[in-house]
């Protein structure tokens, strides 16, 4: 969405895209041993390239301990993308791409890795002309992050020349609260620029995260009803069947509200309920997205203890097969205080939105695969049909997020005959069923802007902080005050514990049935 | 020779389609019918029903619409309209419902153009817009009011028997007052992937810095893609600021900005469409080459400092895939509008 200078030095690059387009870069993976290069970002790499789109010149370099050659490299990436790419493998591109591939081992820690790393790249931008831009891919543990860091700097691989770009895409995590978000965003700017860093969440580069824009804002039907004169309430899911797999560890430190809500779902509740921007470049669409995350009601722990319900798996039945309990899950604690459910109950404290309640549920081992948003629009007023009918029921607009991205409206209608009988009908947009094609994964959007400089879909340095505030008041409550909100229980396979349905019941709302 | 309907699908009286077509889907509700644009396709004649039957049956998997196929036989007698209808069905994945678009197909004899016109927006899928790829020589004026209503006019100016007739009747459709209708040229998209890996090339800044020093472009083509080759010249010209100077049959000569000359050779070539181009400055060329049978391009780089080979994906040159591109929602084609301007010129 934002225009780089790029593409006026090149008069023949006009038109050719309706998107800014890529310059010519070395990208380097740190972590490249990790699952992620395998199964996401190599092969949205080649889905890039295989689309035309990523740079001839473009090279790409893993960097990680153990020890490769660029050949077993390459080799272990084909098979990977054979089973990972959406489009398949096409030798003819796989040969010419492979060969744009390079393994680079060494310890995170160790300056020499880096020299030899400056060096490689140097003579990489002098063969293919890439002009010293760089992308470095952060995809490791937080716990790595500073060391890395501190070793590109050292390097000098952050400094650019002559109008190069040097940026770096750091995977979640952004901390664990406000504090140690903060920290790790001081470490990063002593290293990057605010506007060379690239806070990657895969949820905004889905196609429905980013249709809910253009639905909003490039269709006059809705904003006008789009505030708390029109909205009643607005419902988000997250819900998976998995449980936490082999992520024990990682997941007993960071629990559902770090997981999902502080990074992907606040993301989405600001593209649902922002002001509409002055326009589309990076900065336009942050400042207002972070107005919303300021605006998120802050809460006291005794709110916390009334608007948020937390809760753990215990063992039941999921897709017919007997699952464990989280605390009998493997390098989980017996005595654990996770949460793998979360669901609350939010408000934003703003002139669109004063007094509509945003209901908010994630959670592990649920029935059903999905996420999605539902805005519940007021019912009609009680006269004519609602007097006639009671309970009419509400027009609902659902964004599915995944899977089946989509939007579907619910709207009342007469049942043909005699009688006035009035019944729910759903009008359905499946981007499958019309479009025909694929959506590009997630990655390849962002990796696509990540190189042609546009931080749009990324997230802020101080919309982190914001959304960490909004988070710690929870953990707050939850951790460190006397009494805090017990750990609600609910059988693996269902829709979550009672008392989440009891924080709506008390508003006389019922979940939304996926 | 007869017209072979079996592929047409049912036959149906004209007044008689939204009714059939509702029995269609009525009756069948393992299958979704999806729409979300109008596709006309008008051919003059029976000859070519069967083929766009056949594409429009492609098209339909990654553009679901509403394809209305005609073929125009003005001087048939006496006047009538034959139509038929059928369903072009595709799963997108095991265990789905499939997913469904509707074709008429309307055989309009001794009809006026205003007949063909009324025949054609009688059948229209409300609300969604009007594509039509216009697959004849354009009328002398563009007087039938359909032309009022198209959203996208879709042509391939490298079938044009007349090119600067066909190019001055564009033009008069084009300024006959529907300031919502976009053109869209086939030929201008087949050239698509050839402009996609030059400009790519020229971010070398090796190249980049040759630009303005170019002094010679060949062009290797078919006989029959001299206007896609002219189109690639155009383009080139218009990009770059460069003037038309004169021009014989196979070569033609631009002054740049410097008012120095540059020279443009067209060369027949046994390959499809345009299979390959060099660009030359004095210190420099670069040479795009479309391998039989491959999918890529391989270019080939000379500067002062070397010589480098690299690949670039050589586009889909099958019709069906050039439709899909033009009936994706993108930008205006201003760039091609550039392009066409200096096309004029250079057109016999």
């Amino acid at each position: 969405m934002n225009s780089t200078p790029s593409q006026s030095s090149n008069p023949l690059k006009e038109g050719l895209s309706s998107r800014p387009l890529p310059r010519p870069c070395n990208v380097v993976i740190f972590g490249a041993s990790g699952d992620l290069t395998y199964r996401k970002l190599i092969p949205a790499l080649y889905n890039i390239e295989a689309d035309g789109d990523l740079p001839a010149t473009t090279h790409i370099t893993g960097f990680a301990r153990r020890p490769k050659s660029d050949e077993s490299f390459q080799h272990e990436l084909g098979d990977a993308l054979s089973k990972f790419s959406r489009s398949g493998r096409s030798e003819e591109i796989w040969k010419d791409f492979s060969n744009r591939l390079h393994y680079h081992a060494s310890e995170f820690g160790n300056p020499e890795g880096y020299r030899t790393l400056a060096a490689r790249l140097d003579a990489l931008d002098k063969e293919n002309g890439t002009a010293g831009n760089r992308l470095f891919y952060l995809s490791v543990g937080p716990s790595e992050f500073e060391g890395i860091l501190a070793q590109l700097a050292d390097a000098g691989l952050n400094k650019t020349i002559d109008g190069a770009w040097a940026r770096v895409i750091v995977e979640k995590p952004f901390g664990r609260d406000r504090d140690t978000a903060h920290a790790l965003n001081e470490k990063v700017s002593k290293v990057f620029a605010e506007n060379d860093t690239y806070r990657i969440d895969h949820y905004l580069g889905k196609e429905t995260a980013q249709n809910i824009m253009v639905l909003r804002f490039a269709n006059s039907i809705f904003e006008p009803l789009w505030n708390h004169r029109y909205i009643d309430h607005i419902q988000i899911t997250a819900a998976e069947p998995m449980g936490v797999e082999a992520r024990g560890p990682y997941y007993e430190s960071s629990g559902a509200l770090r997981d999902m809500v502080q990074n992907h779902l606040t993301q989405i509740l600001c593209l649902l309920t922002m002001e509409p921007p002055a326009d589309l470049s990076a900065d336009s669409v942050r400042d207002e997205k972070l107005k919303v995350v300021r605006a998120l009601r802050k809460m006291s722990p005794e709110q916390v203890a009334r608007n948020v319900v937390r809760a753990q798996y215990a063992a039941g039945v999921v897709g017919g097969n007997d699952v464990l309990g989280y605390k009998s899950e493997d390098r989980v604690s017996p005595q654990s205080e996770t949460e793998t459910y979360v669901a609350y109950r939010t408000f934003i404290d703003n002139w669109r939105w004063d007094g509509v309640p945003i209901y908010v549920r994630v959670g592990k081992r649920m029935p059903k695969h999905g996420t999605e948003i539902a805005i519940y629009f007021k019912e009609t007023p009680g006269v004519l049909f609602n007097a006639q009918q009671a309970g009419l029921g509400p027009n609902v607009l659902v964004f599915r997020i995944q899977p089946d991205e989509g939007v579907s409206l619910l709207i009342q209608s007469k049942r043909p005959g005699a009688q006035l009988a009035i019944e729910p009908v759903k009008m359905d947009f499946h981007y499958k069923t019309s479009f025909g094609k694929p959506s590009p994964e997630a990655y390849e959007r962002l990796l696509l802007d990540a190189m042609s400089g546009d931080a749009t879909l990324f997230a802020r340095r101080d919309e982190v902080d914001a959304a960490w505030t909004f988070i710690d008041c929870i953990e707050h409550a939850w951790h460190n005050h006397p009494n805090p909100a017990p750990m609600a229980s609910y059988p693996a396979g269902s829709w979550g514990p009672k008392e989440a349905d009891d924080l709506l019941a008390a508003d006389g709302r019922v979940w939304r049935r996926l | 020779m007869p017209l072979d309907e079996t592929p047409l699908g049912l036959p149906v009286a004209f007044d008689n389609i939204s009714k059939q077509l509702k029995a269609l889907w009525d009756s069948d509700t393992e299958r979704t019918r999806a729409s979300r644009l109008n596709f006309v396709v008008y051919c003059q004649g029976t000859d070519l029903l069967k083929a766009n039957t056949e594409l429009i049956s492609r098209l339909v998997r990654t553009h679901a619409c509403r394809a209305i196929l005609i073929g125009d036989c003005p001087a048939a007698q006496p006047p009538k309209v034959s139509a038929w209808i059928q369903a072009h069905c595709h799963l997108t994945k095991a265990g789905a419902k499939e997913i469904c678009s509707e074709q008429i197909t309307l055989l309009a004899e001794g009809l006026s153009e205003e007949g063909v016109a009324n025949a054609l927006m009688s059948n229209l899928d409300y609300d969604l817009p009007l594509n039509i790829w216009w697959q004849a020589p354009f009328p002398a004026l563009p007087t039938s009011p359909l032309w009022a209503r198209v959203d996208r006019l879709i042509f391939d100016s490298q079938s044009w028997e007349n090119p600067s007739q066909e190019k001055q009747r564009l033009d008069l459709i084009r300024d006959s007052g529907n300031p919502r209708m976009s053109m869209a040229d086939i030929n201008w998209t087949r050239t698509m992937a050839l402009r996609q890996a030059i400009a790519q090339c020229f971010d070398m800044p090796q190249l980049l810095a040759e630009l303005p020093l170019l002094n010679r472009l060949e062009i290797r083509h078919a006989p029959d893609a001299r206007l896609t080759a002219l189109l690639l010249a155009s383009w080139f010209a218009a990009q770059l600021g460069w003037m038309f100077d004169h021009s014989s049959q196979d070569e033609i000569c631009f002054r740049d900005k410097k008012g120095d000359t540059l020279v443009v050779n067209l060369i027949h070539s046994p390959n499809d469409s345009v299979s390959g181009v060099t660009v030359r400055s004095p210190e420099s060329s670069l040479t795009l080459e479309r391998t039989q049978g491959s999918s890529l391009f391989l270019a080939t780089i000379h500067t002062a400092s070397g010589t480098s080979e690299t690949h670039f994906p050589g586009g889909n040159l099958e019709t069906t895939a050039l439709l899909c591109e033009e009936l994706t929602p993108g930008p205006r084609h201003r760039v091609y509008q550039k392009a066409a301007a200096i096309l004029e010129l250079l057109l016999p």
